[in-house]
């Protein structure tokens, strides 16, 4: 017995050893960090806080924040399913994302941080839109915590030099594949003319990027003379009203709007209303009823696709990923239909990332993944090697002709 | 390390030791988590290039304040660490712990730059370990992650456990129960303090010696019992036998060391017969020593007794050879038949060398019988062959430098030298009226059972502090203290008695108001001995005599020092001594 103690008690160093040998190869291999029953962090923006899930139920979504409308999306998907279910814990940074940007990034960190500390995490959700993304994405990628991003389509977000191969998944098609679709779209419209386009970007990181993007994809067609672009930098200062006879004589085929909705509403209801007078000189006749509008689909709102509250005498486009909820067949219109089934893209979007995130998370967030079945969004959620949709029919952009538009006519 | 003169290691065996391994031991294991992390969550490995992750330290710095304010599994584990180090590493309590029941040989104290070198460690391991818990929690289930956190410090104390005796080859033997000793004690003769583990011995032995049935007394005397040290007279022999390097069959017990050497003497007397003796000593002798050959065994043998005058050059500073050269001329003068010398002389500490004595002697064709009275010797010098081969007889006490009482004698007997040189039969030594002996073996144990303490306290110190610390260690150890001691009075310009550097009791004399001086170390509770003698001329010389153990540190050197050289600075401007 005695002898057997004494081997006993020689093994310990080299036992300890081995523990930790195999403590640093689990530690420096694991890919992720992610405990299947651990809980899913949402990250959301709300005017109001919301303590879970079922007291989500009774949350009036603001139709102007995606956040929102994702979360109410996220929410109504963990409900569907039976108790058996992740636990979810839902986290507002709205007080930390109207900080500062210095501070604003630490309080997020430090939300997050108390959140991740309190227990074993599945993974997170980011329902937040691309400006207050990075400091979500930067701690999950330190702390190597998978993260789903709901809304968030910039490019930058999952830059490769921040390896975020593996941790971070994008639901949306990119910016960038919105700038390829678009220029795509511009193309198909030549048909043998040169097709005069004005494009108007607002100068924040989604408006340059487009504006960037786009002319690079189209520098092939603009080289051969087959599409004119002409740029406008939508400034604060800068007045709609004092381009119009500029635009009115410049024979445009097209105005392309790369910029939120509020400007977007803007100069199409200048468009819309204005009338040349003597100033104007050139022969022009009604021509901005040719011209066709395309908007980006950060410049869409779903009120333009309602006729009742605006007409527009020329065609209105709207290069989205997902098809808009108004042109749905089976909305419901009841009178009791609930919060939960008035559908906006976010919600949609919200919706399908509870499911994806477990889904992944059976996979054990491999990559490239295997296909996720049905999605509410319409989308093969198919991610590649750097966490992005594959290029796939459903993933790309398209433009839709606003109900809005007239004459309404299918693309 | 050493090679620069420096020692960054602290003593293995000291507390210091044990601080060091274990901040190291939590210093490599968490600086080796803390390593990993720092590479999984703060670098970036991209096309053969490493960089920085975008704002990591940020994210960090943000989690671990959240880990540890809160969360409550968070703040329960900073306190733990906190209060961990702080017991371990600042209030020192599980010094408690092990200094009754693991070695701590000699209380070594570290350098100055092994606790400079402990306490960066201790900070390392602290800042690790804060850095390293809340990834481990993060990383791992819970108890794996506890493995992690914990696994490492019982790793540490592991080591300094009994049940991993052979660990780097440090031998772990159950220690010296040092808080039992008074480091104050600078006498070799007694301590201050019973030391309670002993006491503890005793008793349980004496409980196991039961009058009523004399057959199990017996029975435990000759077999011992595993509940105490105690395993048998044979066991007593054997454990002497392994300690001093001699035959058990030729060692004998007596009951104190003037005792065995009265036994000797007599024996050598008796097989001498009607021949007419002499007898060398010298008055540099031990009291006691004189009083059995005067009192004791002159009446009995009527022997010519012849004293050498020694304590003048003893205490004037005679060099060993000097000793060595007047006891030969006396020899040959007086052509004694029997020598009782001192090995290491009791007033003076200084040592007499053997082998060059009875070298000489035997060269010069002398026919002199050495009985060496080593109750000086063993315990403060190293006494081996030299000493036990070359005289006849050798007597030392357990309870002087050996420190256990009550008081025993040991006799080591030259059987060879005996027949040859002294013409005593080879035969079973036999008790005389005058000495008693006590058998090795357990026949002829007597009815009545008093007085066996004294061996089982022999036993109990031989066992578990002499052959646990080693008595080379134990030595070189005292030998190295005396040599501060003797440095430190003379920079203050105190004289010490004798050359030898080899002793570990050191005499200081010719200090002013010397009973005063020797008066106030006791008000401070510093225990040593006055010794005083008349020297050839008729002067009486004086000084105070220290002795070192090895429970004594070089600390408790320097602090005895320094009180001694303020007294004596206090005496020397006229300062009654207080």
């Amino acid at each position: 017995m005695q002898e057997i103690l004494n081997w006993a008690r020689r093994l310990v160093y080299p036992a300890a050893i081995c523990l930790l040998l195999w403590a640093g190869w689990q530690v420096l291999f694991s890919p992720y960090i992610s405990d299947s029953n651990g809980k899913i962090l949402a990250v959301y923006d709300g005017d109001s806080t919301v303590q879970d899930c079922t007291e989500a139920a009774h949350m009036t979504p603001d139709k102007e924040n995606i956040s929102e409308q994702a979360l109410g999306g996220f929410c109504a998907a963990w409900r569907a399913v039976p108790k058996a279910r992740p636990e979810v814990d839902l986290v507002n940074v709205h007080n930390e994302v109207i900080d500062q940007v210095e501070s604003k990034t630490t309080k997020m960190y430090q939300q997050l941080a108390s959140r991740v500390a309190l227990g074993p995490v599945a993974g997170v959700v980011s329902l937040l839109t691309s400006p207050d993304s990075p400091p979500v994405v930067r701690f999950c990628r330190t702390m190597q915590i998978p993260l789903l991003l709901a809304v968030a389509a910039n490019d930058d977000l999952m830059a490769p030099a921040e390896d975020t191969s593996g941790l971070v998944f994008r639901m949306m098609p990119t910016n960038g594949r919105q700038a390829v679709d678009m220029a795509s779209w511009l193309g198909q419209q030549v048909h043998g003319r040169q097709l005069r386009v004005a494009v108007f970007h607002e100068p924040n990181a989604f408006g340059e990027f487009l504006q960037r993007q786009l002319n690079h994809e189209l520098l092939p067609k603009t080289r051969s003379k087959e599409i004119i672009l002409i740029n406008f930098e939508v400034t604060e200062q800068l007045e709609f009203a004092d381009l119009m006879p500029q635009l009115w004589c410049d024979r445009l085929d097209m105005i392309v709007y790369l910029g939120f909705a509020s400007r977007a509403m803007d100069l199409l209801n200048k468009l819309r209303w204005y009338k040349a007078d003597d100033q104007v000189t050139c022969a022009a006749k009604d021509a901005f009823k040719k011209v066709t509008v395309l908007l980006s689909s950060g410049a869409y709102n779903e009120e333009l696709n309602d006729p009742e509250k605006y007409t527009f005498p020329f065609e209105v486009f709207a290069v989205l990923p997902i098809q808009p909820a108004a042109m749905k067949a089976a909305k419901p219109n009841r009178p009791d239909a609930s919060q939960d089934e008035e559908e906006t893209a976010a919600s949609e979007y919200g919706y399908d990332s509870y499911a994806l995130l477990e889904n992944l998370a059976a996979q054990k967030f491999k990559i490239p993944s295997q296909p996720m079945g049905t999605s509410k969004t319409g989308h093969d959620y198919h991610f590649d090697k750097d966490g992005e949709l594959m290029p796939a029919e459903k993933n790309h952009y398209q433009a839709y002709l606003l109900q809005s538009s007239a004459p309404v006519r299918k693309q | 390390m050493s090679t620069i003169g420096l020692r960054f290691t602290p003593p293995d065996e000291s507390y210091d030791g044990f601080k060091f391994r274990i901040a190291l031991t939590l210093a490599l294991v968490f600086s080796f988590f803390a390593t990993l992390f720092f590479i999984k969550h703060v670098l970036v490995f991209h096309d053969y290039t490493v960089g920085l992750l975008p704002e990591p330290f940020r994210v960090i710095w943000n989690y671990l304040l959240a880990y540890y304010w809160r969360t409550t599994a968070g703040a329960l584990e900073m306190v733990v660490i906190f209060a961990s180090f702080g017991a371990v590493f600042w209030l020192n309590l599980p010094k408690q712990y092990f200094a009754g029941r693991y070695r701590d040989y000699g209380k070594e104290r570290a350098t100055a730059e092994a606790k400079s070198l402990t306490l960066c460690l201790i900070f390392i391991a602290l800042i690790q370990v804060l850095v390293s818990v809340p990834f481990l929690t993060l990383h791992f289930p819970v108890w794996l992650s506890l493995l992690m956190k914990y696994g490492p410090v019982a790793a540490g104390l592991l080591q300094y456990l009994s049940l991993m005796p052979e660990i780097k080859g440090i031998e772990r033997a159950p220690a010296i129960d040092k808080l039992d000793w008074d480091m104050r004690s600078f006498d070799s003769t007694h301590r201050s303090t019973p030391n309670q583990a002993l006491e503890k011995e005793l008793k349980a032995c004496s409980g196991l010696l039961s009058s009523s049935d004399p057959d199990a007394s017996r029975r435990f005397l000759t077999q011992g019992s595993t509940t105490v040290t105690w395993s048998g007279m044979a066991a007593l022999f054997r454990n002497l036998e392994t300690f001093l390097g001699v035959s058990a069959e030729s060692i004998t017990l007596h009951d104190s060391g003037s005792h065995a050497l009265e036994f000797a003497l007599g024996e050598l007397l008796d097989a001498r017969g009607a021949r007419p003796a002499v007898v060398l000593t010298t008055d540099a002798e031990h009291r006691s020593v004189r009083a059995v050959l005067e009192d004791r065994l002159q009446p009995i043998y009527r022997f010519r007794l012849e004293t050498v005058a020694l304590q003048g050059p003893l205490w004037n500073g005679a060099s060993a050879s000097e000793i060595v050269s007047t006891l030969v001329r006396v020899c040959l003068e007086k052509k004694p038949d029997i020598a009782v010398l001192s090995h290491v002389f009791p007033d003076t500490g200084i040592v007499l060398d053997l082998k060059e004595l009875i070298d000489t002697a035997r060269k010069k064709d002398l026919s002199t019988v050495f009985a060496i009275d080593g109750s000086q010797a063993v315990g403060n010098i190293m006494v081996g062959d030299d000493a036990y081969f070359r005289s006849a007889y050798y007597a030392f006490d357990g309870h002087d430098w050996l420190l256990g009482t009550p008081p025993i004698g040991i006799l080591v007997r030259n059987d060879w030298m005996l027949r040859v040189a002294g013409g005593v039969p080879q035969a079973a030594p036999t008790p005389r009226p005058f000495s008693s002996i006590r058998q090795s073996d357990g026949c002829d144990m007597p009815g009545s059972f008093d007085g066996f303490s004294s061996s089982f306290a022999l036993n109990y110190v031989v066992q578990q502090e002499w052959l646990a610390v080693g008595v080379e260690n134990a030595t070189k150890h005292t030998k190295k203290l005396a040599d501060i001691f003797r440095d430190e009075m003379h920079k203050r310009s105190i004289h010490t008695i004798g050359i030898s550097g080899v002793s570990s009791a050191v005499v200081i004399a010719d200090v002013p108001q010397i009973a005063a001086m020797y008066h106030a170390p006791e008000l401070k509770r510093l225990d040593c001995r006055m010794v005083t003698t008349v020297l050839g001329n008729g002067q009486q010389a004086s000084g105070i005599r220290f002795c070192f153990h090895h429970y004594h540190s070089d600390e408790d050197v320097r602090n005895l020092a320094e009180i001694i050289g303020k007294l004596n600075a206090e005496a020397d401007r006229g300062i009654p001594a207080a």
